[in-house]
C-alpha cells in the first residue's frame, strides 16, 4: 500500500482527502498544515508520496516540492491546487513534482494514474 | 600592486621612458650651450634652440604625469613619445653643430664618422612626433576613437608615417640640411622617394584634417565633462594657431628668426598643458573663463596693435616722417588706444561672453520666451521641466532645478540640463531660510502668499549673478506661481489616480485570494465529500443514490468553473505567477475563436502596468467574442525602450464605440498610469485596440 502525507493548510480539506484516498487504497501516514511542519513530518515518516498544496501559508508549494525532492529522495511529490495548471506553467515541471492535480479532480484513481502511468486506468 | 589604478610595472616603464627623454633633453641643452655664439656655415642647418628642448621637457613631463594616471594612459603615452622622439631628433641636430664647431672647416666636419648618423637622426627624427599629432587629436581625451569607424584615421596616419619614414630615411644621396650622404640611402629608391614622400605626406594631411574634425564630432555627442576636456584642447589649438600666424607675420616683418622660432615652440607648450588639465580635471571647468578672458585680451591686444601700427606707420608714411622714430605720433597712438580701451573692452567682453556662454537674452526676451513655453506646457503637466529649461536656457546657467511643494516639504520635480542625478530629493520648507542642496541661489515660488515650489539655480564657473539678473529671476519666480500651483495639482491628481489604480488592484487581488481560499475551498471540500459518498454508494450498490451524486458532482463542477472565471476576472493569478505573456496566452486559449499571440519576450513591468495590459487584452477579447462576429483575432505584445505596447486586432464587423462602458473604463485606467489607449474600429473593417503603457 502506497504511503502518503497530505500537505494543505485547510484541516477540513485534509480530512476529506485522507478519507477519500484511504478509501481508494492509499495509506495516509501523516498530515501537515504548512511547509515547516511538512518538512518535519516527511523527514520523520518517510512516505513514498507527498501530496502538496501549491499555496501554503508559509511557503510556495512548488518550492517546497523541490526542497523535499532534493533532500528526501526517492520521495515523489504531487502538486495540487484549486487553480489551473496553466497558472503555474513550466514551474510545475521545474519543481521536480511527478504531476499536478486540480483539487476538484482529486481521487484515488486519478492519483494512482499519475503515479503509475498505464496502471489502474 | 598598483598606484592610482595603474600597475607598478607600467609605472616603471613610463618613468623609464620619461628618464630617457629627460636625458636626451639635458644632453641637447648642454650641447647647444657649447655652440652658443658660434656661426655655422651656410650649408649646415642649425640644430634646435634651448627653448625647443625646454618645450620637449614640457611634453615629456606632461606625458609622464598623464600616462601614470589610469584615465590618461594612451594620451600620456602619445605625449611622452612625441617629447622623447623630438628630443632625440634635436640632440642629433645640435650634436652635428658641435662637431662642425670643433672641426676646421666643413669638409673636416663631414668626414667625422658620427656625422652621417647624426644628420640622419636630425633629418628623419621629426617623423614619429609629427605622425602622432593626428592620433592624439583622434583619441583625446579617453584614449579611444570617438566611434570605431575613426580607427581608419589611425590606420591612415600609421601607414602615412611609415611611408614618409621610409622615403625620408632611405633616400639616397646628401641630406638637405647637412652636406653628407645618407648612410642608410638605398640607391634603388632614388626615383621612388619623391612620389612616396608625396603620397605619405598626402595621407598624413588627410589624417590630420580628419583628426581636427574628431574633437568637434566628440564635442557634439559628448557629455558635459568631455565637452570641457575638449574645450581645453580647443583652446590649446587656438593658442598654437594664433602663435604660428603671429610668428609668420613677425617673420615677414623682419623680427629675428630666433624670436619667431621661440614663439612657435612656446605656443606648443599649450598642448601638453591643456592635455594635463583635461585628464587631471584640475580647474577643468575654468576653461570658459580662460576662453572668454583670452578672447577679450586677444581682441584688445589686436586693437591696440592695429591702432599703434596704423597711426605710427600709416600716418607716418602719409606725412613723410621716414623710418625714424616719431615721438609725437607714438604719443598720439598711445592716447587713441587708451581712450578706445574702456569701451572696446566692454564691447569685447559682451561679444566674448556671447561666444563662450551662448546668447544672453534681454530681460524682455527672457520673459516672452518663458510665457510662451509655459503656455505650451500648461495642459501636459510638464510645467516643472519647462520652467527649468526656460530659466536655464535664458540665463545660460550651469544648472536649474524646479521643486514642488508636497505637504510641508519641497520635492525635486525637474532638473536642467540633464535628468536628476540619483534619487529625487526632498527638503523641508522653512520660509526664506529654505535651502536646496547643491544650488547657488534659490527663488521661492509663491501663489496667494503660500509657497508652491522653488527654483534653484547653479551658475557657471566665473559667472556672477548681477542685480539685474537677480531681479529678473525674482520676477520669473512670481510669474511661475500660478503655473507651479497647477503643476502641483496635476501632480497630486496623477499620484492619486495611480494610487487608486494600485489600491484597486490590491483589493482585487485580495478578493480573488479570499474567493480562492474561502468559498472555492469549501466547494472543493464538498466535491471530495460527494466523491467519497459516490464511491460508498457504488460499493453498497445503491444505483439511484449513485446517479443523484453524479448529478451533484456535475453541478458542483460547473459551479466551481464559474467561480474560477469570476475570480480570474477579478484578478488573474497567472499574471502574478507567470507574467503578462502567459496570462495573455491563457486568454487566447479560452477564446471561442482562433487567436494568434505574438511577442512573448516582453519585459516584466510593475504590477499595475501588467494588470492594465492584461485587462486591455481581456476586455478587447471579450468584446471580440460578444460583438465583433470575427473569424479570428491577433494579440501582439511588444516592449520598446521603456514602453509596453499591447494590441488586439480582429477581422470582425468593426464599429465599436470607444466610449462604451468597457473601453471607456479601460481608457481611464490606462490614462491613470500615463498610458494611451487607442481604438480604431471603422465599420466593416475590424477593430484594433492598442494600449501604449510606460513600463514603470
Amino acid at each position: 500500500m502506497t504511503t502518503l502525507v497530505v500537505v494543505d493548510d485547510d484541516a477540513g480539506f485534509r480530512r476529506r482527502v485522507r478519507d477519500l484516498l484511504a478509501a481508494g487504497g492509499f495509506r495516509v501516514v501523516g498530515e501537515a498544515g504548512d511547509g515547516a511542519t511538512a518538512r518535519d513530518v516527511v523527514d520523520r515518516l518517510r512516505p513514498e508520496v507527498a501530496l502538496v498544496d501549491v499555496g501554503l501559508p508559509d511557503a510556495d508549494g512548488l518550492d517546497l516540492a523541490r526542497q523535499l525532492r532534493e533532500h528526501l529522495a526517492p520521495l515523489r511529490v504531487v502538486a495540487m491546487s484549486g487553480r489551473d495548471a496553466s497558472d503555474f506553467g513550466a514551474r510545475i515541471a521545474a519543481s521536480g513534482a511527478t504531476g499536478f492535480i486540480h483539487k476538484a479532480d482529486l481521487s484515488a484513481t486519478g492519483l494512482r494514474a499519475l503515479l503509475e502511468p498505464g496502471v489502474g486506468e | 600592486m598598483s598606484v592610482g589604478g595603474v600597475p607598478v610595472s607600467r609605472q616603471r616603464l613610463v618613468t623609464g621612458m620619461a628618464a630617457l627623454g629627460v636625458a636626451a633633453i639635458v644632453a641637447g641643452v648642454v650641447l647647444r650651450w657649447q655652440v652658443s655664439g658660434v656661426d655655422l656655415p651656410a650649408d649646415i642647418e642649425a640644430g634646435p634652440s634651448v627653448t625647443w628642448f625646454l618645450g620637449m621637457l614640457a611634453f615629456v613631463a606632461a606625458g609622464w604625469a598623464v600616462a601614470r594616471h589610469q584615465a590618461g594612459r594612451t594620451v600620456g603615452w602619445i605625449l611622452l613619445a612625441m617629447g622623447v622622439a623630438w628630443a632625440v631628433h634635436g640632440v642629433g641636430g645640435v650634436a652635428r653643430d658641435v662637431i662642425v664647431a670643433a672641426s676646421t672647416g666643413v669638409p673636416a666636419a663631414v668626414a667625422h664618422p658620427a656625422m652621417p648618423w647624426l644628420a640622419w637622426v636630425w633629418d628623419v627624427g621629426w617623423v614619429p612626433g609629427i605622425a602622432l599629432v593626428p592620433v592624439l587629436l583622434v583619441v583625446f581625451p579617453d584614449g579611444r576613437p570617438p566611434t570605431p569607424a575613426w580607427r581608419w584615421v589611425l590606420v591612415v596616419a600609421g601607414v602615412a608615417a611609415l611611408v614618409v619614414g621610409i622615403s625620408v630615411g632611405l633616400r639616397p644621396g646628401p641630406f638637405t640640411n647637412t652636406p653628407v650622404d645618407n648612410p642608410l640611402g638605398v640607391p634603388a629608391l632614388a626615383g621612388a622617394v619623391g612620389p612616396l614622400e608625396a603620397f605619405g605626406g598626402g595621407g598624413w594631411a588627410a589624417a590630420l584634417l580628419a583628426g581636427v574634425a574628431a574633437p568637434f564630432v566628440r564635442y557634439r555627442q559628448g557629455s558635459v565633462l568631455a565637452r570641457y576636456q575638449l574645450k581645453w584642447f580647443l583652446a590649446a589649438g587656438i593658442v598654437i594657431l594664433v602663435a604660428w600666424v603671429v610668428a609668420d607675420i613677425l617673420g615677414a616683418a623682419g623680427v629675428p628668426t630666433v624670436v619667431v622660432a621661440n614663439l612657435r615652440v612656446l605656443s606648443l607648450l599649450a598642448l601638453p598643458a591643456a592635455t594635463a588639465v583635461a585628464v587631471f580635471r584640475y580647474r577643468l571647468y575654468d576653461i570658459d573663463v580662460v576662453l572668454s578672458r583670452g578672447l577679450v585680451y586677444a581682441g584688445l591686444a589686436s586693437l591696440v596693435g592695429a591702432v599703434y601700427v596704423g597711426v605710427v606707420f600709416g600716418v607716418g608714411a602719409l606725412v613723410g616722417a621716414g623710418s625714424g622714430a616719431n615721438v609725437p605720433l607714438a604719443v598720439a597712438a598711445t592716447a587713441i588706444a587708451a581712450v578706445a580701451f574702456q569701451p572696446a573692452q566692454r564691447r569685447l567682453r559682451r561679444l566674448a561672453n556671447r561666444a563662450v556662454y551662448g546668447r544672453q537674452a534681454s530681460p524682455y526676451e527672457v520673459l516672452a520666451a518663458f510665457t510662451q513655453r509655459m503656455a505650451g506646457a500648461y495642459p501636459t503637466g510638464e510645467a516643472p521641466g519647462s520652467i527649468a529649461a526656460a530659466v536655464g536656457d535664458a540665463f545660460d546657467l550651469a544648472g536649474c532645478e524646479v521643486w514642488l511643494r508636497a505637504g510641508s516639504e519641497l520635492h525635486q520635480a525637474a532638473t536642467w540640463p540633464g535628468p536628476p542625478a540619483g534619487e529625487a530629493r526632498s527638503v523641508s520648507i522653512r520660509g526664506t531660510d529654505t535651502e536646496l542642496p547643491g544650488v547657488d541661489h534659490i527663488y521661492l515660488v509663491r501663489h496667494d502668499g503660500d509657497v508652491r515650489g522653488a527654483i534653484g539655480i547653479r551658475l557657471r564657473p566665473g559667472d556672477e549673478l548681477t542685480s539685474g539678473r537677480d531681479g529678473l529671476l525674482r520676477d520669473l519666480a512670481s510669474a511661475a506661481g500660478l503655473v507651479l500651483e497647477n503643476a502641483q495639482l496635476v501632480q497630486e491628481l496623477r499620484t492619486s489616480r495611480q494610487r487608486l489604480v494600485a489600491t484597486g488592484d490590491e483589493q482585487r487581488r485580495r478578493i480573488e485570494r479570499d474567493l480562492h481560499d474561502g468559498a472555492q475551498q469549501r466547494l472543493l471540500e464538498l466535491a471530495l465529500t460527494l466523491r467519497l459518498a459516490h464511491q460508498q454508494a457504488l460499493r453498497t450498490g445503491d444505483t439511484s443514490m449513485s446517479e443523484t451524486l453524479t448529478d451533484g458532482e456535475r453541478q458542483l463542477r460547473s459551479a466551481l468553473a464559474e467561480l474560477r472565471d469570476l475570480a480570474r476576472g477579478i484578478h488573474p493569478a497567472i499574471l502574478t505567477e507567470r507574467g503578462l505573456a502567459a496570462a495573455v496566452e491563457s486568454i487566447a486559449d479560452r477564446a471561442m475563436l482562433p487567436v494568434t499571440v505574438t511577442g512573448h519576450d516582453v519585459p516584466r513591468c510593475s504590477p499595475p502596468v501588467e494588470a492594465t495590459a492584461y485587462f486591455v487584452v481581456a476586455e478587447a477579447m471579450a468584446n471580440v467574442m460578444k460583438h465583433a462576429s470575427a473569424n479570428r483575432a491577433e494579440v501582439h505584445l511588444s516592449g520598446h525602450g521603456e514602453m509596453l505596447t499591447v494590441e488586439v486586432r480582429d477581422d470582425g464587423r468593426g464599429g465599436a464605440d470607444p466610449a462604451g462602458s468597457g473601453l471607456g473604463g479601460l481608457a481611464d485606467r490606462v490614462a491613470a498610469i500615463d498610458g494611451v489607449l487607442q481604438v480604431v474600429s471603422p465599420p466593416g473593417e475590424g477593430t484594433r485596440v492598442r494600449a501604449v503603457l510606460p513600463c514603470a
